[in-house]
C-alpha cells in the first residue's frame, strides 16, 4: 500500500494547501513587521494624537471602566502606555487604531494612584516611521462615582416613536443590561425614570399608552399606581423623589409637542397648564397647595438635599389662541416649603426670576449636599433638549448667584443629575453630532467648578458611529437595582392602583 | 398462433411500458422542470424581490450595535438571518436568485423527510407545495420574510432528527437540543411545529415507546415555552407558545391568512400524507388497481400543487397594494415614465400614488406640464403628505419636502422613518443629504459610516464621502447648495401648506418647486383670485404659455363673468379647448355624467375638467376642539 505523505508524485494533492499555508504565513509575518516597525526611526509630534471620543486632560472617577478610544491618525501601527506612579505601565501595541484597554489592569492602576495623575503615550507608525506624541494626562480623582447608570435608550425621534429602553450600565465594566424594553410591552412609551437619593431599591417609571401607569419600585416591591386624580389635569408626568422616599413630586398637566423651521430647535414642547402635586408613597394619596396649583404653570419638581423644600419651574399662565405666551415664556425657579410630617405648605418664593437671568430656566437638580443648584437655561421654554443653545448653569442656593458652567459645549446640554456624594454630574448632550444625545459624565469640585466632561466610556467606541439611540435622562445609582425586564412586564400587566387625592 | 400473440402481448406490453415510463418521465422530469422554470420568471417578473427589499428596508449592517439586539430574543436570528438574504433584494437578478434558492431549499428538504418515510417519485410533486408558497407568500411585501428562515431552520433540524434519531434516547437528545435551537433562533410557534415534525419520526418505534417519547416532546414544548416566558426572556405574554414573526407598525402589519397556515403546516401535512401512502401502499391490491391508486396519485398531487398555487397567488398578489409599491419604487429611483404609468394603471385611487406621482413629475420638472394628467381626486392633500399624521407617508414626506428645499421638515420625516425603518438605507441616504446641507456635518459623518457598514450603499458611500472629507466641496454640489438657499426663515411651522410653500418662496423667489406648488394648491383649491395674483410672476418660471394655467385664467374670467381672452394673450390653442369643452357641455346639457365620461377621454388632463368635474367634491371636515382644547400646533 502506498504511502500518501511519501508519495512519488512530484507535486501531491496538497499543492493548493501547501499555497494557502505559506500565503498565510508571509501575510501574518508582513503585518506583524507592519505593527512594529523600524523602533529606532522615531519622531516627535508637537501635539497630542487626534483621538475619539476626545479625552483628554480629564479628572476621571477611581472606578471607571477604561476610557477606551480610536487613534484619528493614519498608521499601520499603534502603540500605547498606560502608566501612573509605581503602578505597573499597561503597554498596547497594536496594528489597529482601536485601543481597548485591558479592565483589571485599567483598574489596577486606578485604584493605586487615586489622587494622581494617569499618563496615556501615544505613538504611530507610519511609513516605516514611529511618530511620538504629547502625553496625554488625566487626573484621578479620590472620590469615585456611583458604579450604576440608568438611562433610556430611544431612537432620534421628534413626533413618534417605536424601540426603546431603560438600561443600566456598570459603570467600573462596560455591562449593559435592559431594565425593560417597550417590545415586551407592545411598543408603549416609557420615561422619566428617577431615584431616590440614588438608592436603586426606589424608582419609578412612567409607562404611556400600552399598559399606562407608574410603576413604582418601593424596596423591593413593584407597584403599578394611576396618579391621575379626577381633579388632575394628567396622571403625575415629571417626578422627583423626596429624599425621605415616600414621597414623590410630580407635575401635571398639558404639554403638546410642536415643530420649528428652526435649524437649531427643530422641535419643542409647548408646556400649556401645569401644576404640581405630591403623592405619598406609603398611603397612596395624592395632595397639593394652592400654592403650587395656580393659573401660572408649575413644573419640573426636584427637592432640596434636606426636603425641606421643593425647587420647580414657573411660567406665567398661557393665553388661550396666544402662541408667543405659550410658546417663547420664559420660566423662573421657584421653591415651597412642606412639611412631609405635618402635610403643610409654605409660600412660594421666587429663587431667581427668569427676568434676573434673561433666560428659561429648567430640568433643575439640586446636590446630595444642598448647596448647589444645576439647570439647563435657554431663550425660552422648558424642553430645553432640542434647543441647540441649552446650557448648564449652576445656583448657589445659599446666596442665590449662578454661573454657566465650564462643561458646555456649542450644543444642546441638557437633564443634569449628581452623584449620590456630589462630586460627579451627569448629563445629556448632543455635542458629538448635534442629533443624538449622549451621556457626558463631569467631575464637580468643592469650589463649584464642574472639569472638563467626558463622553460614557463604552467598549467599543466606534458604536458611537454606528448607534442611532439617543441616551436619555441619565440617572446614577448606587448599585444594582434589583429588578428586571420580566419582573416589570409581569406587574404591567396588572391593573393599577388608583391614588386618592387628600 | 400463439408464439406470434405472446410476441404482439410483448410488444404492446413494452410499448405500454414504454409509454408509463415517457409519461412517467413527463410528470417526474419535465413538468416539475417546466414548473421551476415558471417560478423562477415568477419571482422575476411578479414577486420583484426590488419591490419587497424597497417597501421593507430590511437593515443590515455589520456592527455590533445591530447584532447583538437580535440575539437577545427568541426569533431575533432569525429575522437577522432574513434581512441578511433580503440585502441581495435590493437588486432583481441576485434577488431573484436568492428568493429561489431558498424555496428550492425549502422544497428539497420536504423532499428528504417524506423520502424517509416513504420513497416515492411523487414526492417531487409534493416538494413543490412548500416551494411555490415559498415564493407566493412573498408577493405581498408585508410578509416578514423571517418566517421563511424560521421554517428553513425547523426543517433542517427535523431532517437531522429523522436522519440520526435513530434510536429512542437518540430521538431524545436531538429533539431537546433542536428544539431549544429552534425556540432560540425562530421563537416558540416554531418549537410547536418543530416538536409536531419530532412527533411524526416516532412512529419508527413500537408503540409505547413512541408514546413515551411523544409525551416527553408534548411536555417539554408545553413546559420549556411557559418556563422561557416567565423567567429567561421578557417577550410579550401573547408570543409564549405562539411566535411566529416579529410584531411591524400598523402599516407594516402581516395579517395572517389561511395560505399563510397552510405554508407553515405544509411540511408536517405531507410528512401525514406519506404515512397515509404507506399504510395504502401495504395493502395487498391487484395491478390495476395499484395502477388506478398510482394515477390518482399523480392526478391529486397535481391537482393539490395547482390549486394551492393559484389560490395562493390569488390570495398574496394584491393588486394595487402591489402597484403602490412599485410607483413608490419608481418614483425614488427617478423613473417618472414607469411612476407615472403604474399610477395611472391602478384600480382604486390611492393618495400614496397621487404623492408619488406629484413627486416623480416635480423631480423630473414637468410638475405643471404633467400634473392633472393623473386624476387630482384628494385634491390639496396631493400636495401636502403631512396634512394628516401618517408614519406611513414618512419616507414620502422626507422626500418631497427635501425635493422643495423645507430643509427641517424633511429631517423631521426623515428621522421619523428611521424610527420606523432602523438603519432603512433609504432614510439614512436622504440624511446624509440633508445633514450637508444644514452643515451638522457630525451627522452626516456618523449616517454615512453607518452606511457604509451595510451591503448595498458602496456606491453612495463613494459618492459622498469626499464631501465630508473635504466640506469645501460642499459647494461644488449643485444640489445640496440650492436646496442649501432654499432654506425657509426660522419660526414656528405653520400647519397650513400653502403658507410654508408662501415660506419658501418668501427664502428664495427662484425656487420654482415652491412657486409651481403654490399655483397648484390654488388651482386644486379654486382659489383663482390667488391665482391670478401669482400668475404675474410666471414668467419668472416659465418661458412659454402654460397650458393649465391659461385654462386657469378663462375659468377666472367665466366665474367672474369679466373678459381675459384679450389681457392676458390666451393662447390659440388653449382658447379652442375652452371652446370645445364648454360645447360638449352644452351638448350633454343636463346629463353631467355624460359629459363628464366623454370629456374624461378628451380633456380630462387639464384644469377645466378638474375644475367642473373634480373640484369640490372634496370636503374637508373642519376640526372644532371642545372648550377647554386647543388645537395642536
Amino acid at each position: 500500500m502506498k504511502n500518501h505523505r511519501y508519495s512519488e508524485k512530484p507535486f501531491p494533492g496538497s499543492f493548493p494547501r501547501h499555497i494557502l499555508f505559506h500565503g498565510l504565513v508571509a501575510v501574518i509575518i508582513t503585518m506583524l513587521a507592519g505593527c512594529r516597525g523600524d523602533d529606532r526611526s522615531n519622531s516627535e509630534a508637537n501635539r497630542v494624537a487626534k483621538l475619539f471620543p476626545p479625552y483628554y486632560d480629564l479628572t476621571i472617577p477611581p472606578n471607571i471602566a477604561p476610557l477606551n478610544f480610536i487613534i484619528q491618525e493614519p498608521g499601520s501601527g499603534f502603540r500605547v502606555e498606560i502608566s501612573a506612579g509605581n503602578s505597573k505601565t499597561i503597554k498596547i501595541r497594536q496594528c489597529s487604531p482601536e485601543i481597548t484597554i485591558p479592565l483589571q489592569k485599567w483598574h489596577n492602576i486606578l485604584s493605586g494612584n487615586s489622587g494622581k495623575t494617569v499618563q496615556v503615550n501615544i505613538s504611530v507608525l507610519d511609513h516605516n516611521r514611529w511618530t511620538r506624541y504629547e502625553p496625554i494626562t488625566h487626573h484621578i480623582a479620590s472620590d469615585p462615582i456611583d458604579p450604576v447608570l440608568a438611562y433610556r435608550k430611544v431612537h432620534a425621534v421628534y413626533l413618534i416613536w417605536r424601540e426603546m429602553g431603560i438600561y443600566t450600565r456598570n459603570l467600573t465594566n462596560f455591562d449593559e443590561r435592559p431594565l425593560i424594553e417597550n417590545y415586551s410591552t407592545g411598543y408603549g412609551c416609557m420615561n422619566c425614570h428617577s431615584f431616590s437619593n440614588n438608592d436603586p431599591s426606589k424608582m419609578l417609571i412612567h409607562f404611556r399608552i400600552v399598559h399606562p401607569g407608574t410603576l413604582i419600585l418601593n424596596e423591593g416591591m413593584l407597584l403599578k399606581v394611576n396618579t391621575r386624580t379626577p381633579d388632575a389635569m394628567s396622571a403625575g408626568i415629571y417626578p422627583s423623589w423626596h429624599p425621605d422616599g415616600n414621597h414623590i413630586a410630580f407635575s401635571t398637566g398639558k404639554i403638546s409637542p410642536h415643530l420649528t423651521t428652526r435649524l437649531n430647535k427643530v422641535v419643542d414642547v409647548a408646556d400649556r397648564s401645569s401644576d404640581l402635586v405630591v403623592y405619598d408613597v406609603k398611603n397612596n394619596t395624592v395632595t397639593t397647595s394652592p400654592g403650587i396649583s395656580t393659573g401660572m404653570r408649575e413644573n419640573m419638581p426636584a427637592w432640596s438635599a434636606d426636603g425641606r423644600y421643593l425647587y420647580f419651574i414657573c411660567a406665567p399662565e398661557a393665553v388661550k389662541g396666544d402662541d408667543e405666551s405659550l410658546l417663547h415664556s420664559r420660566y423662573s425657579l421657584m421653591r415651597i416649603a412642606y412639611s412631609t410630617k405635618l402635610n403643610s405648605w409654605g409660600e412660594p418664593e421666587m429663587v431667581l426670576s427668569a427676568d434676573s437671568t434673561g433666560m428659561s430656566i429648567s430640568m433643575p437638580s439640586v446636590s446630595p449636599g444642598g448647596k448647589y443648584l444645576v439647570c439647563s437655561m435657554t431663550d425660552y421654554g422648558y424642553f430645553t433638549i432640542f434647543h441647540k443653545g441649552s446650557d448648564l448653569y449652576v445656583v448657589d442656593l445659599e446666596t442665590n448667584n449662578y454661573r454657566k458652567l465650564e462643561l458646555n459645549s456649542g450644543s444642546a446640554e441638557s437633564h443634569p443629575s449628581w452623584s449620590s456624594n456630589g462630586r460627579w454630574l451627569v448629563f445629556s448632550s448632543k455635542r458629538m453630532d448635534d442629533v443624538l444625545s449622549r451621556t457626558y459624565i463631569a467631575y464637580f469640585d468643592r469650589n463649584g467648578v464642574a472639569h472638563t466632561p467626558f463622553v460614557l466610556p463604552i467598549k467599543n467606541p466606534g458604536s458611537y458611529h454606528t448607534s442611532v439611540f439617543n441616551y436619555n435622562l441619565p440617572r446614577l445609582v448606587t448599585g444594582r437595582i434589583e429588578t428586571g425586564p420580566v419582573d416589570i412586564r409581569d406587574a404591567l400587566q396588572k391593573g393599577s392602583l388608583e391614588v386618592d387625592f387628600e | 398462433m400463439n408464439h406470434f400473440l405472446i410476441l404482439t402481448i410483448q410488444h404492446l406490453e413494452k410499448k405500454r411500458i414504454s409509454v408509463d415510463r415517457r409519461l412517467s418521465g413527463i410528470i417526474f422530469g419535465i413538468l416539475p422542470g417546466i414548473y421551476l422554470i415558471l417560478a423562477f420568471l415568477y419571482i422575476f417578473f411578479i414577486t420583484r424581490p426590488e419591490f419587497y427589499f424597497h417597501h421593507v428596508q430590511p437593515p443590515f449592517i455589520l456592527s455590533i450595535d445591530y447584532l447583538v439586539p437580535y440575539l437577545k430574543v427568541p426569533g431575533g436570528l432569525s429575522e437577522m438571518i432574513a434581512n441578511l438574504f433580503m440585502q441581495s433584494f435590493c437588486y432583481r437578478v441576485p434577488g431573484t436568485i436568492v428568493l429561489f434558492g431558498l424555496a428550492g431549499f425549502i422544497g428539497w428538504l420536504a423532499l428528504e423527510l417524506m423520502n424517509l418515510i416513504r420513497t416515492s417519485r411523487l414526492n417531487r410533486i409534493w416538494a413543490l407545495i412548500p416551494f411555490s408558497l415559498t415564493i407566493i407568500l412573498t408577493n405581498h411585501y408585508n410578509f416578514p420574510f423571517s418566517v421563511i428562515v424560521s421554517l428553513l431552520i425547523v426543517l433542517t433540524c427535523s431532517l437531522l432528527l429523522a436522519k440520526k434519531g435513530k434510536r429512542p434516547a437518540g430521538i431524545l437528545i436531538l429533539y431537546t437540543f433542536g428544539s431549544l435551537m429552534v425556540y432560540y433562533s425562530s421563537g416558540s410557534g416554531y418549537m410547536i411545529l418543530f416538536s409536531l415534525m419530532a412527533w411524526f419520526f416516532t412512529f419508527r418505534f413500537n408503540l409505547w415507546k413512541s408514546l413515551l417519547i411523544a409525551l416527553f416532546i408534548a411536555g417539554f414544548t408545553f413546559f420549556f415555552c411557559r418556563v422561557a416566558s416567565a423567567t429567561l426572556f421578557p417577550i410579550p405574554q401573547e408570543h409564549t407558545f405562539f411566535y411566529f414573526f416579529p410584531g411591524k407598525i400598523y402599516f407594516m402589519t402581516f395579517e395572517p391568512n389561511v395560505i399563510f397556515y397552510i405554508y407553515l403546516l405544509s411540511v408536517p401535512g405531507l410528512l401525514l400524507l406519506a404515512f397515509i401512502m404507506t399504510g395504502i401502499q401495504r395493502e395487498k391490491r391487484t395491478d390495476s388497481s395499484k395502477k388506478v391508486i398510482m394515477m390518482a396519485g399523480k392526478a391529486f398531487a397535481v391537482a393539490t400543487l395547482l390549486a394551492l398555487t393559484f389560490s395562493g397567488h390569488r390570495a398574496t398578489c394584491r393588486g394595487d397594494a402591489g402597484k403602490i409599491v412599485a410607483v413608490d419604487y419608481y418614483c425614488y429611483h427617478n423613473d417618472t415614465a414607469r411612476t407615472a404609468k403604474v399610477a395611472r394603471s391602478l384600480d382604486n385611487y390611492s393618495l400614496t400614488a397621487n404623492l408619488n406621482y406629484n413627486l416623480a413629475i416635480s423631480k423630473a420638472g414637468t410638475m405643471t406640464e404633467d400634473f392633472f394628467k393623473f386624476l387630482q381626486l384628494a385634491g390639496t392633500d396631493a400636495l401636502h403628505p403631512d396634512a394628516e399624521f401618517d408614519p406611513e407617508k414618512s419616507f414620502i414626506a422626507a422626500d418631497f419636502y427635501y425635493n422643495l428645499g423645507y430643509i427641517t421638515e424633511a429631517r423631521h420625516w426623515a428621522y421619523a422613518s428611521l424610527v420606523d425603518f432602523p438603519y432603512s438605507p433609504r432614510a439614512l441616504r436622504i440624511l446624509v443629504k440633508i445633514h450637508l446641507i444644514t452643515g451638522e456635518y457630525n451627522a452626516a459623518r456618523r449616517c454615512l459610516i453607518i452606511l457604509s457598514k451595510g451591503l448595498t450603499n458602496r456606491k453612495f458611500v463613494r459618492e459622498f464621502s469626499p464631501y465630508l472629507q473635504d466640506t469645501s466641496m460642499i459647494e461644488t454640489c449643485r444640489e445640496i447648495m440650492e436646496k442649501r438657499n432654499f432654506i425657509p426663515a426660522e419660526k414656528e411651522l405653520t400647519p397650513f401648506i400653502d403658507v410654508r410653500f408662501r415660506e419658501l418662496l418668501e427664502a428664495n423667489a427662484r425656487n420654482k418647486f415652491a412657486y409651481e406648488h403654490l399655483v397648484l394648491y390654488y388651482l386644486l383649491d379654486a382659489q383663482l383670485e390667488r391665482f391670478m395674483e401669482l400668475y404675474e410672476d410666471a414668467d419668472n418660471y416659465f418661458s412659454e404659455p402654460v397650458d393649465i394655467y391659461e385654462e386657469a385664467i378663462l375659468m377666472f374670467g367665466e366665474v367672474n363673468d369679466s373678459p381675459v381672452n384679450q389681457p392676458y394673450q390666451i393662447s390659440p390653442g388653449t382658447m379652442a379647448r375652452y371652446r370645445e369643452f364648454n360645447s360638449i357641455l352644452e351638448q350633454y346639457e343636463g346629463d353631467e355624467k355624460m359629459a363628464r365620461n366623454v370629456l374624461y377621454w378628451k380633456m380630462g388632463t387639464g384644469y377645466l375638467y378638474y375644475f367642473h368635474f373634480i373640484y369640490p367634491r372634496i370636503v374637508k371636515p373642519v376640526i372644532i376642539y371642545p372648550e377647554d382644547e386647543e388645537p395642536p400646533i
